[in-house]
């Protein structure tokens, strides 16, 4: 009946094997799991013959088009967003003007490649443009490439995220929106003040998601003549006949953008993780 | 008698084909407090939310705290602004409280005060406090809900409709979601309300607080209202079989 002085801990593991199935051990294993990998990845690249050297000299000039890249995902990003909020309300509104066209937009949107959608705003609107040629407006539809892009990416992006948002605002509890209701708020007051301050928490790890993907295609506005890092990586690599290095070059600064952009995601979710997380007495 | 603050004709009430009010006819004055129990299913809820319009009732015909606005099909603009002054007057008090999870219980209180009357910051904060202190909740008016028990959460709820000073408060089973060492907190103010004058409608299982507070009880099943009586004597001698029946489940 006496019990043991000492208090009880669970077994302390040792020796390496102890470490290496511990949490740290655990977090060697991975980057040993990495590094083969990237060995093998490596083994077989050399296969290719490829003039490294040429990589490192042009590594500056392609990374410098990493601006332009970021300047036309933010401001995508940006056009998306409001697309993405009035494209959700359009799709949950009961008037049937804006539930036709949030329907209408998202659907053909979706249903479209993206690079079509490109080469429509860079080719279609200028011509379009000069089937008016005494409207002062009609100047408008000429943009400048960069411009173009944003909007190409922008209108795209804002479709899918469009169900996002929409998903959001649904996924707030009826109750809300029937104590505002009750106060005697009107929707537009109940949206602001209630529902979309609490719908933001859940759309924005899935649209930190759709702006890393949105890095990458990015690229594609490069036919625009949108001189960000995927231009710069042609244009040299064609110049110079080595189009298989500079784009492997292009590739990976693209890993790592995404990379970076990945942990900033992390550190968003788990703030907004953290703030759920409290003690909920009962 | 005094001209009646809250008087229902005829009110019906489908949900599809479901027909949920079959013609419900009430009166209540002011400071008067009426507990409409009965099973579930019976339609007392869906009473509850037509009387500040959070359910369109089909047919019928509402005045409440000196508004009125018949049941229609389709309200137009210069009626759903009618609608958002009722439920200016009429406060609520919902069975899974609602509270504002973004926001302190302070900030849940005074909302309504800043986003529907307009109302500046300060003016709004006094009068929030005032009601927080009322219920007991000062000391809690910087944390946010979830760090609130049920009964404090519902409390607050109570404080944020008082805050808007209705003329009517309904009460949609306040208290059926607690945990029961929780109940009494919440009924004690409710009890104090009533002592202080306040119209208040409560859908409640709570016979106690019908016995303590209500000046009439309601029974209602299948959507009609089957009886009516004060407390004493409908807990004491029910007229009606199906009023037997329910009391002797819930009694």
């Amino acid at each position: 009946m006496a019990a043991s002085t000492e208090p009880l801990a669970p077994p302390r593991a040792r020796g390496f094997w102890g470490w290496w199935h511990s949490p740290s051990g655990r977090r060697a294993q991975f980057v040993v799991v990495y590094a083969v990998i990237l060995f093998f990845l490596f083994l077989v690249l050399r296969r290719l013959g490829l003039d490294t050297a040429f990589q490192l000299k042009w590594l500056p000039f392609i990374a410098g088009g990493i601006p332009v890249t970021l300047l036309v995902c933010f401001g995508s990003i940006a056009l998306a967003v409001v697309l993405a909020l009035l494209g959700a309300l359009g799709r949950i509104s009961r008037n049937p003007i804006f539930n036709g066209m949030a329907t209408f937009y998202v659907s053909i949107i979706r249903g479209t490649p993206l690079i079509v959608q490109i080469f429509f705003i860079y080719l279609a609107l200028p011509q379009i443009a000069q089937t008016f040629p005494d409207r002062p407006w009609s100047r408008l539809l000429i943009l400048p490439s960069i411009a173009a892009g944003i909007l190409a990416l922008g209108v795209n992006y804002g479709a899918y995220m469009t169900e996002i948002f929409r998903a959001g605002i649904q996924s707030i509890p009826h109750g809300q929106r029937e104590a505002a209701l009750a106060l005697g708020m009107t929707y537009g007051q109940m949206m602001r003040r209630i529902i979309l301050p609490q719908a933001l928490k859940v759309i924005i790890p899935p649209t930190g998601n759709e702006f890393i993907a949105m890095l990458k295609d990015s690229a594609l506005v490069s036919f625009m003549g949108a001189q960000e890092m995927f231009w710069r990586a042609q244009k040299i690599g064609r110049q110079r006949f080595r189009s298989m290095e500079t784009l492997l070059v292009a590739a990976a600064l693209y890993w790592i953008m995404t990379m970076m952009f990945e942990s900033v995601q992390r550190r968003i979710e788990a703030r907004l993780g953290r703030s759920e997380r409290e003690v909920v007495m009962h | 008698m005094a001209e009646p603050i809250v008087s229902v004709k005829n009110l019906h009430k489908w949900f599809g084909d479901l027909h949920v009010l079959k013609g419900i006819n009430l009166e209540v004055q002011p400071q008067e407090v009426v507990c409409i129990i009965g099973p579930s299913g019976s339609g007392k809820s869906t009473f509850l939310r037509c009387l500040n319009f959070l359910e369109k009732p089909d047919i019928g015909d509402i005045h409440i705290a000196g508004y009125h606005m018949p049941a229609k099909p389709h309200y137009s603009r210069k009626e759903q602004k009618l609608i958002r002054e009722i439920r200016m007057h009429v406060g609520m008090v919902f069975q899974s409280f609602n509270l504002f999870p973004h926001m302190t219980a302070l900030e849940n209180v005074i909302e309504g005060l800043i986003t529907v009357k307009r109302m500046p910051r300060e003016e709004a904060v006094k009068i929030g406090e005032y009601f927080l202190e009322k219920v007991g909740l000062m000391d809690k008016r910087d944390e946010y809900p979830n760090r609130l028990s049920g009964g404090q959460q519902q409390r607050v709820a109570i404080a944020r409709a008082l805050a808007m000073q209705p003329d009517v408060m309904l009460f949609d089973e306040p208290t059926s979601a607690l945990d029961p060492e929780l109940v009494g907190e919440v009924l004690k103010v409710m009890e104090e309300l009533a002592a202080e004058g306040m119209t208040m409608l409560v859908v409640t299982h709570e016979m106690g607080f019908a016995r303590h507070a209500a000046n009439r009880v309601i029974f209602m099943d299948n959507g009609v209202f089957v009886e009516e009586a004060p407390p004493e004597e409908m807990f004491a001698h029910p007229k009606h079989e199906r009023t037997r029946e329910f009391l002797r489940h819930i009694l």
